[in-house]
């Protein structure tokens, strides 16, 4: 009995990465192609995004949508900052100045005291991305670091200087005002 | 003011603000990229490895741990994926192991070549009517495909060597071993697809294609000779 609900469940997964894949690739396109700049690098960046998630295929809850398309946008994101390292050089480019939309990011302002979406888009980037997986997907320190391939000590370490640079931020912020 | 920001308050907030940061995205069905034949081609080899059964890709995952960085390369009867991220190795090792429908090359190394560039290598020979549709060159990966007037493909790709696995889709088919120009080469025939993969000291080289073998085994030899 246990062997055919497997299959079952198996059969399950075999449809729903394609269907993933055929709902989210575009977006997943636009957002790596933004950090990159670059089609072929962005495109890359979708397949290696979808060789991460290969795995992780069991926690992806497709109902709620909005948060399976934020959860698929954070992992290409991480993806292609890992690229854009590579391709500038990580002594050039500090991954802790790396933020969200890599050249755009100086655009952003505060809007108001507590506009965490703003303080996020001017976070580094690996500090946002571990906040998000786990306060918005709710993913645990041991899930995360699978999934971005890193230590658990790592995932835990940019958590907290990610909600400290969280609280400056928001701190200066409030003080302007 | 100072705002503290425990984990209460991000619980609470972070989904509003990351909706709020996914607003700068065009919905989906307003997006319309058109994807490079490449990509598809790696998609659907990354489609059809999802689709083996479990017990097959919990053998390449044990096989992923035995390696310190891993890459799963998957080929198809046409197309060869690598993923870029894992580039980092070379002087390596082929550990060949046939299982029933799909072949694992696992290559190992010590040594890290981390800042290695790839140098650009293309076949002198063609077969007659063939001529270079798309090309791609970057640090990491030198893609050629090439065409005839009748639509007949050939691709060939050369990688920077990493330490890491390649997956060929033999489907019961073995792997033949050849030799061209004193290189060993893995020469695989499946419908009337011809692949052969070998490497030398720094990079992995491909060649697909419907084409004859003797016409595939010229455009090796010219690329094993430089």
């Amino acid at each position: 009995m246990i062997f055919y609900l497997s299959m079952i469940e198996t059969a399950e997964d075999k449809r729903k990465f394609e269907r993933l894949y055929l709902a989210h690739k575009q977006t997943m396109f636009y957002a790596a192609n933004r950090i990159l700049k670059n089609e072929h690098s962005a495109e890359d960046a979708v397949h290696g995004a979808f060789m991460r998630i290969l795995n992780h295929l069991e926690k992806i809850n497709e109902t709620e949508c909005h948060k399976t398309r934020a959860f698929f946008v954070v992992i290409v994101e991480h993806i292609a900052i890992d690229m854009y390292r590579k391709q500038k050089r990580m002594s050039e480019v500090p991954y802790d100045e790396l933020t969200h939309c890599v050249e755009d990011s100086q655009a952003d302002t505060f809007e108001s005291e507590g506009d965490l979406s703003s303080a996020l888009k001017q976070l580094p980037l690996n500090y946002s991305t571990v906040l998000r997986l786990k306060f918005a997907q709710g993913y645990s320190d041991t899930e995360i670091a699978e999934l971005l391939n890193i230590t658990e000590e790592n995932v835990r370490q940019r958590i907290s200087r990610g909600k400290k640079k969280l609280s400056q931020m928001l701190a200066k912020e409030g003080d302007l005002e | 003011m100072s705002k503290i920001i425990d984990d209460a308050f991000l619980y609470a907030n972070m989904q509003g603000a990351e909706k709020e940061m996914l607003s700068d995205i065009p919905q989906e069905s307003e997006l319309s990229h058109a994807f490079s034949r490449r990509f598809q081609r790696k998609m659907k080899a990354l489609m059809k490895y999802e689709r083996r059964s479990p017990a097959m890709r919990v053998v390449f995952r044990q096989m992923k741990t035995a390696a310190a960085v891993f890459v799963v390369v998957l080929s198809l009867s046409f197309g060869t994926v690598m993923s870029v991220e894992a580039y980092r190795m070379r002087f390596f090792t082929f550990i060949t192991t046939a299982w029933e429908e799909l072949t694992s090359i696992v290559t190992g190394s010590e040594q890290n070549a981390d800042h290695d560039k790839l140098t650009a290598i293309a076949p002198t020979y063609l077969p007659d009517g063939y001529a270079v549709s798309e090309q791609k060159v970057d640090r990491y990966e030198n893609t050629i495909i090439y065409h005839n007037e009748s639509g007949s493909e050939i691709y060939y790709s050369q990688d920077l060597i990493t330490q890491g696995e390649l997956i060929v889709d033999t489907e019961g088919v073995p792997l033949d071993e050849m030799m061209i120009e004193n290189q060993k080469v893995l020469m695989l025939q499946k419908n009337g697809t011809v692949q052969f993969f070998w490497n030398d000291t720094f990079y992995a080289y491909t060649l697909i294609g419907k084409a004859d073998v003797s016409e595939l085994t010229k455009m090796a030899e010219s690329v094993i000779k430089k």
